[in-house]
């Protein structure tokens, strides 16, 4: 199961938890989600729900069959990183979990 | 003495006819926040005068940010829930926000992604001051306006001096160069000096000053007492841009001044431990403060 934000949501993503407002429910879980229920949900305000998946991206199933190094989508992740140097270990950190986001994304755009 | 890059900045904005000026419903909130014994009701009243403002708020106290189980619907019970302090830091944030408010783009710099870039320092920053401790940084909430406004300079060059601007962008593309390092051999300043003189223009307080003025040389700040509030809008900045949250027209994590997170008392780990919060509140707040295009 991932929490996903409206602003990430597309069409096809199938529910994993019902969207409830106000104690009624709006849409059951196990719904496939089309454009008109993004719409209904902005009008609701409703900006996060669980859809389902697997949360956790690991070395070995990152959504690609590429190694990390040689997947276009990671490319711009280390550009962005290429005028610094780690100094204690901060960005060292944040590269490895700017990776992570990249391939996670990279996975809910597939979906 | 006048610098001689402040010269040339106050030479660059001089044919601007009209800077903006900050919406007369934040002048109201701040004289009103300033008598000790305004009610709640008072503060929403002055609020639900600017309807885009009052339903912003209303969205915000209404997010799984704040998670309370049941519909806020009206400016006063806002208001109570979030606090006068918290309020007005908000209403600053969206005010501006909304006098900037456009989906222009001037080759790489996009004003939409330049704002999510803005609510990610800015809920970075609110959380790495709550995680510093009220010792390190007086409040989240101004620690969130300083991250919201640190790069106001770059969307202030883009409407008034877009020429010059358009010229510094395109030269950090042919050179591979920060876009601050452009900014400086193009116009003469930087977005840090020109957002300086706007927060200055609009009499907003000193942290705010410095914050948008020394972001990226956060270590001229050293042994001042703004130096923690500085420090951690540096330290925000970074994370992200790092974790690619928005553009500002500058794919570079900025020079890192490990200093910063001394300062703070912080440490690598306690950052890791913050980024699930940081990555959750920050969709949740682009969500509330950018309307979905």
């Amino acid at each position: 199961m991932i929490r996903c934000s409206l602003s990430d949501a597309a069409e096809g993503m199938v529910l994993a938890k019902p969207i409830l407002v106000e104690g009624r429910c709006l849409l059951n879980a196990g719904m496939s989600l089309t454009k008109k229920h993004l719409q209904i949900f902005k009008s609701w305000g409703i900006s996060e729900f669980c859809i389902e998946g697997d949360d956790v991206v690991s070395a070995e199933d990152n959504g690609s069959n590429e190694p990390e190094n040689q997947n276009p989508i990671l490319e711009p992740v280390y550009s962005r990183f290429s005028k610094i140097e780690d100094t204690d270990g901060l960005l060292s950190m944040l590269k490895r979990l700017a990776v992570k986001l990249a391939l996670h994304e990279m996975k809910s755009e597939k979906r | 003495m006048k610098s001689e890059s402040r010269n040339l900045l106050e030479k660059a904005l001089a044919d601007v006819r009209q800077l903006p000026t900050l919406p007369v419903v934040y002048s109201r909130l701040q004289n009103v926040l300033q008598n000790p014994k305004v009610s709640a009701r008072e503060v929403g009243n002055v609020i639900e005068q600017d309807q885009a403002l009052a339903s912003k708020l209303l969205r915000i106290v209404n997010s799984a940010y704040y998670g309370f189980p049941s519909k806020i619907s009206t400016m006063s019970k806002t208001v109570v829930i979030l606090g006068f302090n918290e309020v007005k830091h908000l209403s600053l944030s969206i005010c501006i926000l909304k006098m900037f408010e456009s989906n222009q783009k001037a080759g790489d710099f996009d004003h939409l992604e330049f704002w999510r870039h803005s609510i990610g320092v800015a809920v970075c920053a609110g959380i790495l001051a709550k995680k510093s401790g009220v010792s390190k940084i007086s409040s989240h909430e101004e620690a969130f306006v300083a991250g919201l406004l640190h790069d106001i300079g770059l969307i202030a060059q883009d409407q008034y001096i877009h020429g010059l601007f358009v010229k510094a962008v395109q030269k950090k593309q042919a050179d591979n160069m920060y876009l601050y390092e452009a900014e400086k051999e193009i116009m003469g300043f930087t977005h840090e000096e020109t957002g300086m003189f706007l927060t200055e223009t609009w009499n907003l307080p000193p942290q705010l000053q410095a914050t948008t003025g020394f972001h990226h040389i956060p270590i001229a700040k050293k042994g001042s007492s703004l130096f923690n509030l500085v420090s951690v809008v540096h330290i925000a900045d970074i994370v992200a841009v790092a974790l690619g949250f928005g553009s500002k027209g500058d794919p570079f994590v900025p020079k890192y001044y490990r200093e910063c997170l001394d300062a703070l008392g912080l440490t690598v780990a306690d950052i890791e431990s913050s980024i699930d919060e940081i990555v959750r509140v920050y969709k949740e707040m682009s969500y509330c403060l950018i309307d979905l295009k």
